[in-house]
């Protein structure tokens, strides 16, 4: 079986950081953007973001779950879900 | 409860740790009011340097809670009274990564400076050189000098300036914008604040966080109002305003426009120019907007918005037809650092001044009218800027009346600030009762009920139809004795005063949690939620009706130093405009407003809070709430 990866789609990104937040309580126990595996890029002039997730994500699909915008999602989910 | 204390004319900080404030007062505004009920004498100018400015987040920002992200700011205003505002962004998350939950500002510097704040502690710093630059080229500077993650609160030149309506700024396009707190941040020579911490946020129980986390998400995208804020933002009331005639139209004399919707209606705005949902930390609705201009003058201009309050005061109160001319005012209200309704207000009253024969084109240097972009531009401007007239009319509406004598039925202010977005005549109900009772003067942002419903009805001032089916009434999160004293046992309509009262408490505690008051909040989370949650992060079994309580204390704190700072009841009332002139909207004429009825409602109100028919509190009052 494939490993899962999770996709994403910047341009739904509202900068909410709700991924941020799930991924850093939900895997170290505490709120701290630094230790989350999702960090979000924010270009100021067209208030657009990019997200990373960096390499060791557990693919706990908590970031999945927190964002409310369908920025996030599981490879083989459908993209019109 | 961690409190960073920064005296700007020792150069020097330190901590306060207190936790019995937390269980008191909550966070946000609850925490900022008992520090400046408790420390600011209440006989200085508003400018002096025992002034104080406090910022607190609200106590569930830092946490995944949906919409925990707002702060408040409050100081004693330049108004004279009680002065607060609070903004959403990234702010409150901000303060709490630099491990502390409120900013208390102390003092005046001698020279300009910026505070660099992170978790070990506070450098002031030379601003010298951002002293006169608005507020995008310094958010610009300290981002690129102190990082391009760092959060910045900065004034503009009407802070600079000491404009008594000046807001702060919180990055490029949030603000603190009411009541001029950038103007007492102006009165102490501080430019900026800049937060840069890389702090962490402790959760008392993780798991309840999850379970209250997710009944919040639930709630709120479950609510009918969900899917239209989503997609208009605040901008979704935009038509309904113009239908019911409550639209502020050219200083309060047009509660309608028979283009409105075809220019500044929600769908010709989303059709036209939402490129994007944008949203504050933690939010699962998305009510901002990144937009982008396609054609005409301005084709090519991207921006933040458009808000409802921006179409109200600059496309009716100033008229305006052009969402690219609104988007201008906007950017030059942001850029000075200057609230857009109080800015607006005082145009708006300019403008009237000089077509009645007040002012003459002499005293201005040109001739200024209603629709008229360049004109408004110009005299934002001037404002912000202290500039010819800008220098009296920087000082508001309350103190430009003074030189304008017979101007005062059109003078929009209520207690020194500046009227917002809706006519009172067009639909008189708990919201438009709470623009007079609110303890920050003129304002509509503080007062919200959560079963408004924006549809017509007959005027009667005591109560206000409840139009809400049994199953939105079921959601809406309200301890059920109130539901049944306030709406009736079956629910059948509003008693306004008795709501008044509820939805003053409600959004208190609103503003102390840090969570957001657009309708899908407003609709489904109340105090038993906010409980459950408050146990999560913190651990306090405080139940709704212990919340209630908090809520009712801190209200009255707020009017009490308000009363000693000389309030009186003259002061609740609305200009003669709306008791003596019709207002026409596009079904006819609304008739004016009845005096002595509403001040039949204050006194209901006052009765309820406990205090006497002047609007003094008793002292039984005073004991019960256990204030000293």
């Amino acid at each position: 079986m494939a490993k899962k990866t999770i996709l994403k789609n910047h341009e739904r990104c509202s900068g909410c950081m709700s991924c941020v937040l799930a991924c850093s309580l939900f895997n170290f126990n505490v709120i701290n953007p630094e230790k989350s595996f999702i960090t979000l890029d924010k270009n100021d002039e067209k208030q657009s973001f990019t997200i990373s997730v960096a390499e060791g994500c557990k693919l706990c699909g908590e970031c999945i779950t927190a964002c409310a915008y369908k920025a996030l999602r599981w490879e083989d989910a459908n993209p019109c879900d | 409860m961690r409190i960073l204390v920064i005296d700007l004319e020792k150069r020097e900080h330190s901590y306060l740790e207190d936790e019995g404030l937390r269980s008191r007062y909550i966070g946000g505004v609850g925490i900022n009011t008992a520090l400046l009920y408790k420390n600011i004498d209440r006989t200085i100018s508003p400018f002096d340097a025992k002034n104080s400015l406090f910022f607190t987040s609200g106590a569930l920002v830092g946490t995944n809670i949906p919409t925990a992200s707002r702060c408040e700011a409050t100081a004693l205003s330049p108004t004279g009274y009680f002065g607060t505002a609070n903004s959403g962004g990234k702010t409150g998350f901000a303060i709490k990564l630099c491990n502390i939950d409120s900013v208390w500002i102390k003092g005046k510097s001698k020279t300009p400076v910026y505070a660099l704040i992170n978790e070990k502690g506070v450098i002031l710093k030379d601003a010298s050189t951002l002293w006169g630059k608005d507020t995008f080229e310094t958010v610009h500077i300290l981002k690129e000098r102190e990082g391009k993650n760092a959060e910045v609160l900065s004034i503009g030149q009407a802070g600079e300036e000491c404009v008594h309506f000046a807001s702060i700024q919180a990055d490029y396009h949030h603000s603190f914008g009411r009541t001029g707190l950038g103007a007492i941040m102006g009165s102490k020579k501080l430019k900026a604040l800049c937060f840069i911490g890389k702090g962490e946020i402790q959760i008392r129980d993780k798991n309840l966080l999850r379970a209250v986390t997710k009944k919040f998400r639930e709630r709120i995208l479950s609510s009918d109002s969900f899917g239209y804020t989503r997609r208009y933002g605040s901008m979704v009331v935009s038509d309904v305003y113009n239908k019911l005639g409550i639209l502020p139209g050219r200083n309060f004399r047009q509660g309608s426009f028979d283009n409105w919707e075809a220019t500044r209606g929600r769908r010709f705005f989303e059709e036209k120019y939402k490129e994007r949902t944008l949203a504050c930390v933690s939010c699962p609705i998305g009510c901002l907007h990144w937009s982008k201009v396609k054609d005409g003058e301005y084709a090519g201009y991207e921006t933040c918005g458009l808000e409802v309050t921006f179409t109200l005061e600059f496309g009716a109160k100033l008229d305006l037809e052009s969402i690219p001319e609104i988007f201008q005012c906007v950017e030059l209200c942001n850029r000075l650092g200057m609230d857009v309704i109080s800015a607006s207000a005082t145009v708006a009253y300019i403008i009237e001044l000089f077509e009645k024969g007040f002012l003459k084109e002499a005293d201005i240097g040109f001739s200024p009218a209603f629709g008229d972009f360049k004109s408004i531009y110009k005299l934002i401007s001037m404002i912000g800027m202290k500039e010819g007239i800008g220098e009296m009319f920087g000082h508001g509406i309350k103190y430009a009346v003074e030189h304008f004598k017979g101007s005062e039925s059109f003078a929009c202010e209520i207690k020194g600030l500046e009227m917002p977005v809706r006519d009172p005549r067009g639909r008189f109900d708990t919201w438009m009762l709470g623009v007079l009772i609110n303890t920050r003067g003129g304002d509509h942002l503080r007062i919200r009920t959560p079963v408004d419903d924006l549809k017509d009805f007959e005027r009667s001032y005591e109560y206000e139809p409840l139009a809400l089916s049994p199953t939105e009434l079921e959601l809406v999160d309200m301890p059920q004795a109130l539901k049944d004293s306030i709406l009736g046992r079956p629910p059948s309509k509003v008693a306004i005063p008795a709501m008044a009262k509820y939805s003053e408490e409600y959004m208190t505690l609103l503003n102390s949690f840090g969570l957001c008051i657009r309708p899908p909040v407003l609709r489904t989370i109340g105090p038993s939620l906010m409980s459950e949650a408050f146990r999560a992060v913190y651990g306090y079994e405080i139940d709704e009706n212990e919340l209630l309580f908090a809520a009712e204390r801190i209200v009255n704190m707020a009017h009490l130093f308000n009363l000693d700072r000389g309030l009186t009841f003259q002061e609740y009332r609305y200009p003669e405009r709306f008791y003596k002139e019709l207002e026409g909207y596009v079904k006819g004429k609304r008739m004016p407003l009845d005096h002595i009825r509403i001040e039949g409602m204050l006194k209901a109100y006052f009765a309820l809070r406990g205090w006497d028919e002047t609007g003094r509190v008793k002292e039984e009052t005073i004991k019960r709430l256990g204030i000293e």
